[in-house]
């Protein structure tokens, strides 16, 4: 660190840890831990947070997703395996546009 | 001026430190008296709380994380032997709540990198750099750019190195306490914080390098 006023910089951020002020906690500290520990020992559950309801909603749409995809890909599978030869031509013909239309 | 440690306040801690009041305290607790819990939380309230603060964005997370540490102390104050001063089992079990409370955090911002609609815009994990949006005890100084930037790179560090170095820089606690809270020598602890300084420096200076070019 050469550059002196990088240096600087460096110095006056470092500083501000010296002047960091205790917090004091809320006077409702004890009050509210009171009633946390009351609702928690009467079973009382808090209910789930938001974030939880999108991380539940999340997991099940990546699940439908993906039973889409493995649906999708087996469907299409059987449909190729069964089809008779003639279409399995046509088709590949149509994929690499080897009609005569246009031509 | 930051006050390491408020004197009455300090006069408390080095007392419940070393004199006989745990053995004065702990069996009331374990018995169940409301007073001797009340007593307790309102006597370690605050170092809790800032403990709590050192390592967690928001007021709001410092203050669940802090009554969860209760709540631990609470639950658990059976299991506790005396093997180390009653200050010292809290303050683990604040720094370790603190640490699962960040981890937890640093999880769901991984997810929310991939898939951002599930987690939301207004979660307060995106305030990690930001503390000026929650009234962070940082944020209420005057140069606000600087408690951000400092801040940040104080995440970036390694967590052991993190813990020591808030504890001491942050909470005023000396060598030995830190050492006793983490279970560590003192030579393991000086060696943690001056290793702190130097990647906290070589941070700074690589961050202004940046900015300044």
């Amino acid at each position: 660190m050469n550059n002196p006023a990088v240096e600087k910089e460096v110095e006056g951020t470092l500083g501000v840890l010296e002047k960091v002020q205790r917090a004091p906690a809320s006077p409702f500290f004890y009050t509210r831990l009171k009633a946390r520990l009351q609702a928690e020992h009467a079973g009382v559950r808090t209910p789930p947070r938001r974030l939880n309801i999108r991380l539940s909603l999340a997991t099940l749409a990546g699940t439908l997703l993906l039973l889409i995809n493995i649906y999708s890909l087996w469907h299409s599978t059987v449909q190729w395996h069964t089809a008779s030869k003639e279409t399995k031509l046509s088709t590949f013909a149509d994929v690499y546009a080897l009609t005569d239309d246009g031509y | 001026m930051r006050q390491l440690i408020p004197s009455i306040e300090g006069a408390t801690f080095l007392h419940s430190l070393f004199s006989m009041d745990d053995a004065i305290t702990i069996p009331a607790l374990q018995e169940g008296d409301e007073d001797a819990f009340r007593d307790i939380v309102e006597m370690y309230q605050d170092r809790v709380y800032n403990t709590c603060l050192g390592f967690l964005p928001t007021r709001q997370e410092a203050e669940d994380a802090a009554q969860e540490v209760f709540i631990e102390v609470f639950r658990s104050i059976n299991n506790f032997r005396g093997e180390a001063a009653l200050s010292t089992w809290i303050y683990r079990i604040a720094v370790t709540k603190s640490l699962l409370e960040l981890r937890k955090k640093r999880r769901l911002k991984r997810f929310a990198h991939f898939i951002p609609w599930a987690v939301g815009q207004d979660d307060p994990m995106d305030s990690l750099a930001d503390p000026d949006a929650h009234n962070h005890p940082l944020a209420q100084l005057e140069d606000k750019e600087r408690a951000e930037t400092l801040y940040a790179a104080l995440g970036s560090l390694a967590e052991s190195q993190r813990v020591a170095f808030t504890l001491h820089k942050i909470e005023g606690l000396s060598y030995e306490e830190i050492a006793a809270i983490m279970d560590a020598s003192i030579p393991a602890i000086e060696s943690l914080i001056h290793r702190a300084k130097t990647n906290l420096r070589k941070k700074l200076s690589d961050y202004y390098q940046r900015q300044l070019s």
